[in-house]
């Protein structure tokens, strides 16, 4: 009986060790993969390492834009005073969003309401929802709007306020920031501990007043990361761009890779190049991130490295853009509307692109510019506006009746045809191909267009020489201009091209529309011999290796132009300047205010004034371009301003201006020039003259 | 001297198992004695030398312990049973918390601390093999209260500590106990089913982290908490198993064992409580089960022994100690692999801590003496001057006791 239940015993014991064994076989055996991997990925830490992004610079290795340390002052949600209060009716919201087989959650647009009597705020949210639902056999997809609310909490907002009163931002403000980075915790492309940026580039007082007193603002952090630094503030504004904080739109589509690139891709609150070089070579600027693989001990401290990928620093570039031509263009066009371009003509390396107003990007993040001002400052006019070009495009159409041999050798001006007057000169006149460019003849140019080149002709020269195309300027939001044809009305209006409409075009007035670079481009063209190139901004960038490379170059197009006929429009285009009856001898000319252009540089320019007229009571479009020297053509110039008035004409303001660009053109890009010793004495004089006022 | 215990091959393949445990058990403390720091610089506490210090202590213990025959013991049974009552009053009012633990379980004694509560389970072991035969139990229900009360008493005391699973060992102690000295089973079961209900009503008194405990362990599987890894021990369980299974078949190999070196499984329970959980990491399904195959071996053996005894008081003793060990080990293994709720129960012969390790050997010593004295009749011994009064108490007649 004894030994029986001893034995029971016994077998009981072994139940208990084969009941844990059994356990241990579901563990291990069962299992086991799944807990080896949970294993491997428990002790292993993945850490980001951060770069700078590149550096702009211009030709002369001036740094016009670069990454130095800033302050930001950042929320970390799950730290607040009464977070779940704030936070979690948000969360909630995309909790529930997300279970209903979201799709995309579109916009979030928060409205913060300062409810100034009882001390708290009010944030609603507007959400715009797609949502794929299953009806029936069929996944539909369903579109729902939606607000939430939430009320800040009293104690959050004290602390929120004093903050905003430390940052000198309205409280509602980083409300706003706030609530937008909890949208992205929402959407699980970030964490409840880990901080949203709220308010850029506080100084450095403000950060060490929150550093040092953490228990006065609990929840608020400092984070020190790289702010976009220009030091020439607005020079060349336009051309640089600006960055900005990436949407999550672009963080929705560059969350993953960036172009192909892992280590380009975005996480909240990085920045992104908006506008100009910066949103063009964005890729290029961009830091690539470092990553370190780390086994971790369960204090998360690091045991071994296991991986170890180095950030690289973005590329920096060096610009094309020369500091002294491009603020002499600022200079230039300064208090008026417009463009100014300078390009070398050879090459299409492009020394100054200047759009007058301009703004100061490191204004930006805290001043944006009113979306109201007309005068659009953000708007880089010497791509993006869209202007009809006048008689420059005279040019144009004179080079292609030469070319297809159609020139009439003399015409009648008798001051109208078709009823399209001209009063560029007295009349009547028997005028030729010289004359008519010289003195802008419109009758001229009619005849040549309707009699003798036709429609099909003006618009094929007009397209070879690039108009109505983008130019490829490596830069963002480029606007094509436009150029219309026959088939371009018929389409449009189902109307038949009329000769009356060929007179407009042959003066290139509207529906004609030009951008500045585009006519930089074509003078350039008339100024290289006939070589269309594409302009370029960026001479080379420089990667994190050291070694510089330069961005690929389209090759330029040959508009086989017969020489002889192009001296004739470059002697026409010389006398504009300089002879008598030309329409920018009072600007090149010797007048009250200045001696003549070429007894005080030595050399000669070649131009061709322009003015265009806008639909309705808009003012004239003032243009001058051309290029210097003559006799040997080194750069290309193009200066347009939008004047308010009607009766003022390209020659009267834009020539001048051209003139005040070309004097202070530094040496190097005249090399061989004769006529050096005049230009150095003459820019002494106007050093001495620029000092002493 | 050792000559004279007449060790039997049996006896011997028990001292190789027990030998087999104690090396598997320090190697393993050895590796959970690691500590990690940052850039992989860490170092190795002092606990292997010190669990080798009570290895040695504990052996000595032993081997003193064969010097006189079990039945001395157990003549002065109620007095060791009392002296180990006062051990555990004293710890409620001059008891040390460890560094680790919230609770009063060791008494500072010199240089050591000892717990006394691991001892007092041999002494109650004494205590009730000696009532057992002294009473002729006529089967009835009431006569289990004595042998039950026996139990009570230091079990309360523990829990005051608090101790609740080494309090809980003592009930597998006096049901095998009472089981091999024949109590009827329904008796048995009737006590289970009282122990039931009072286990029912106790439940809102026991310490908060106790309950929590057992809510990890009920709702260790339900994705709900699953995330929620804050609760201390929802995370050892979580990380225990987490080793376990990441030891697949063969193991990740001794001291290579990523949540044992990585400090992954806690350290303060690494190398007592958890230590079955850090044997499994490294040594994989096959290793564990040699661990678990030798600890069958071991209470196997014990078994052969307790039928081999023909003296009642020596057999119920051997029953207690494979009941104390036998109960241990389940518990503990049970419990890393999360099929038990967390308890503070150390892996007898393996696991780090002296009083552990000195009660098991010192239970196994006892096992040993009864095997080495089966057949000793009183005659043959020289006991000493007061031989002849003890002649009267024996020989105890076999299977006299709570017969029917």
């Amino acid at each position: 009986m004894s030994r029986f239940r001893i034995r029971a015993i016994l077998i009981l014991a072994f139940g208990g060790f084969l009941m844990v064994s059994t356990r241990l076989f579901y563990l291990q055996v069962v299992r086991g993969e799944h807990y080896r991997d949970y294993v491997e990925n428990v002790r292993v830490e993945t850490k980001w390492t951060e770069a700078g992004r590149g550096a702009i610079r211009a030709a002369g290795g001036e740094l016009l834009a670069y990454d130095e340390p800033g302050f930001h002052i950042a929320i970390v949600p799950n730290a607040l005073p009464d977070w779940p209060l704030v936070c979690k009716p948000v969360l909630k919201l995309y909790e529930l969003r997300r279970r209903e087989r979201i799709a995309a959650v579109r916009d979030v647009t928060v409205v913060v309401k300062d409810r100034a009597a009882g001390g708290g705020y009010e944030v609603s949210f507007g959400l715009a929802a797609t949502f794929l639902r299953l009806a029936g056999t069929e996944l539909v997809e369903s579109e729902e709007q939606g607000t939430a609310m939430v009320v800040v909490p009293r104690r959050a907002a004290a602390v929120l306020e004093a903050v905003a009163a430390l940052v000198k931002a309205p409280a509602t403000e980083l409300l706003k920031e706030f609530f937008e980075g909890l949208a992205l915790v929402g959407r699980g492309w970030r964490r409840l501990g880990e901080p949203c940026v709220v308010a850029r580039d506080v100084g450095f007082l403000a950060a060490a007043e929150i550093e040092t007193n953490p228990d006065r603002y609990p929840g608020f952090v400092v984070a020190a990361s790289a702010r976009r630094n220009y030091p020439y503030e607005s020079l060349a504004c336009h051309a640089l761009g600006y960055v900005q904080r990436v949407s999550a739109a672009e963080l929705e589509r560059w969350r993953e890779s960036y172009n192909g690139s892992e280590a380009k891709r975005f996480l909240p609150d990085d920045l992104i190049g908006r506008t100009g070089i910066e949103r063009a070579f964005d890729f290029d600027l961009r830091p690539a991130r470092g990553v370190q693989t780390l086994e971790v001990d369960a204090a998360r401290r690091t045991q071994r490295v296991l991986e170890d990928v180095p950030a690289e620093h973005g590329a920096d570039l060096y610009l094309s853009l020369d500091r002294e031509v491009q603020s002499a263009a600022e200079a230039a066009i300064e208090g008026h509307i417009g463009a100014a371009i300078v390009m070398e003509a050879a090459s299409g390396r492009i020394l100054a692109m200047a759009s007058s107003p301009r703004y100061n990007p490191n204004d930006l993040p805290r001043k944006p510019p009113d979306p109201n001002d007309k005068t659009a400052p953000l708007l880089n006019r010497a791509i993006q506006g869209q202007y009809p070009l006048g008689s420059a495009f005279k040019l144009i159409e004179a080079i292609g009746a030469l070319e297809d041999n159609k020139a009439p050798a003399s015409i009648e001006c008798t001051g109208a045809y078709l009823g399209h007057l001209c009063e560029n000169h007295s009349v009547p006149m028997h005028v030729d191909l010289e004359n008519a460019l010289k003195r802008s003849c419109n009758v001229y140019f009619y005849r040549t267009a309707n009699e003798f080149l036709g429609i099909n002709g003006v618009v094929k020269w007009a397209e070879r020489f690039g108009l109505g195309q983008r130019t490829g300027v490596s830069l963002p939001h480029e606007r094509p201009g436009f150029l219309p044809t026959p088939a371009w009305k018929l389409k449009k209006y189902g109307e038949p091209w009329y000769a009356g409409e060929t007179c407009n075009v042959a003066i290139g007035q509207y529906p004609l529309e030009v951008t500045p670079l585009q006519v930089c481009r074509f003078v350039a063209a008339i100024a290289n011999g006939g070589r269309l190139v594409r302009p370029r901004l960026v001479d080379k960038l420089v990667g994190a290796d050291g070694r510089p490379r330069t961005p690929e170059e389209d090759p330029s197009e040959t508009l086989r132009l017969t020489p002889a006929k192009l001296d004739r429009i470059h002697k026409v285009m010389r006398s504009v300047c300089h002879e008598l009856g030309g329409t920018a001898r009072k600007a090149f000319g010797r007048s009250e205010a200045h001696g003549d252009f070429a007894q005080e540089q030595g050399y000669e320019v070649a131009g061709k004034t322009s003015t265009a007229e806008r639909g309705g009571a808009r003012g004239n479009i003032g243009w001058f371009v051309g290029f210097a020297p003559c006799s040997s053509p080194r750069i290309a110039f193009t200066v347009m301003i939008e004047h308010e008035e009607q009766r003022i004409h390209g020659a009267d303001v834009a020539a001048p201006l051209a003139r005040r660009i070309l004097e202070r053109l530094p040496e190097r890009y005249l090399e061989g020039v004769p006529g050096r010793e005049l230009r150095e004495r003459f820019r002494e004089r106007l050093a001495r003259r620029e000092s002493g006022t | 001297m050792i000559g004279r215990l007449r060790l039997t091959p049996r006896d011997w393949l028990l001292l190789a198992v027990l030998g087999a445990l104690l090396a598997i058990g320090l190697a393993f403390v050895y590796s959970a004695s690691y500590r990690s720091g940052p850039m992989g610089e860490g170092y190795y506490t002092s606990s292997p030398a010190k669990q080798i210090q009570w290895i040695a202590i504990g052996l000595i213990l032993a081997l003193a312990l064969q010097f006189l025959s079990y039945r001395h013991l157990l003549e002065h049974a109620y007095a060791l049973y009392l002296v180990g009552l006062g051990g555990l009053a004293l710890v409620l009012y001059f008891g040390v918390t460890s560094e680790e633990i919230m609770a009063r379980r060791w008494l500072p004694l010199g240089p050591f601390r000892v717990q006394p509560s691991e001892f007092m389970k041999l002494f109650t072991i004494l205590a009730l093999a000696r009532y057992l035969t002294d009473t002729q139990g006529q089967g009835r229900l009431l006569a289990l209260a004595v042998p039950f009360g026996l139990v009570a008493i230091p079990m309360l005391l523990i829990v005051r500590e608090p101790d609740l699973g080494m309090a809980l060992v003592f009930l597998p102690i006096v049901f095998a106990m009472l089981y091999a000295a024949g109590a009827r089973v329904r008796h048995l079961g009737a006590i289970v089913a009282l122990l039931a209900v009072a286990a029912t009503i106790a439940w809102p008194h026991i310490h908060a982290y106790q309950k929590e405990r057992v809510r990890a362990f009920l709702l260790q599987d339900d994705p709900r908490v699953r995330g929620d890894l804050r609760r201390l021990d929802l995370y050892q369980l979580e990380q225990a198993k987490a080793a376990i299974g990441s030891g697949q078949l063969f193991g990740q190999g001794w001291m290579r064992g990523s949540q044992n070196r990585l400090n992954y499984i806690p350290a303060k329970t690494r190398n007592n409580d958890f230590i079955f959980a850090v044997i499994c990491e490294e040594w994989g399904f096959a290793g564990a089960n040699l661990v678990l195959a030798l600890y069958l071996l071991l209470l196997v053996l014990c078994g052969l022994v307790a039928e081999e005894v023909r003296n009642a008081a020596g057999r119920l003793i051997v029953v207690g100690v494979i009941a104390m060990l036998g109960s241990q080990a389940i518990i503990n293994t049970a419990m890393a692999a999360g099929q038990l709720p967390i308890v503070g129960l150390t892996l007898p012969l393996v696991s780090y801590g002296g009083s552990s390790m000195l009660s098991s050997l010192l239970g196994l010593a006892l096992v040993i003496n009864v095997s080495a004295h089966r057949g000793t009749s009183l005659s043959a011994d020289t006991l000493g001057p007061d031989a002849g009064a003890r002649r009267a108490m024996a020989p105890m007649p076999e299977e006299t006791f709570m017969r029917r």
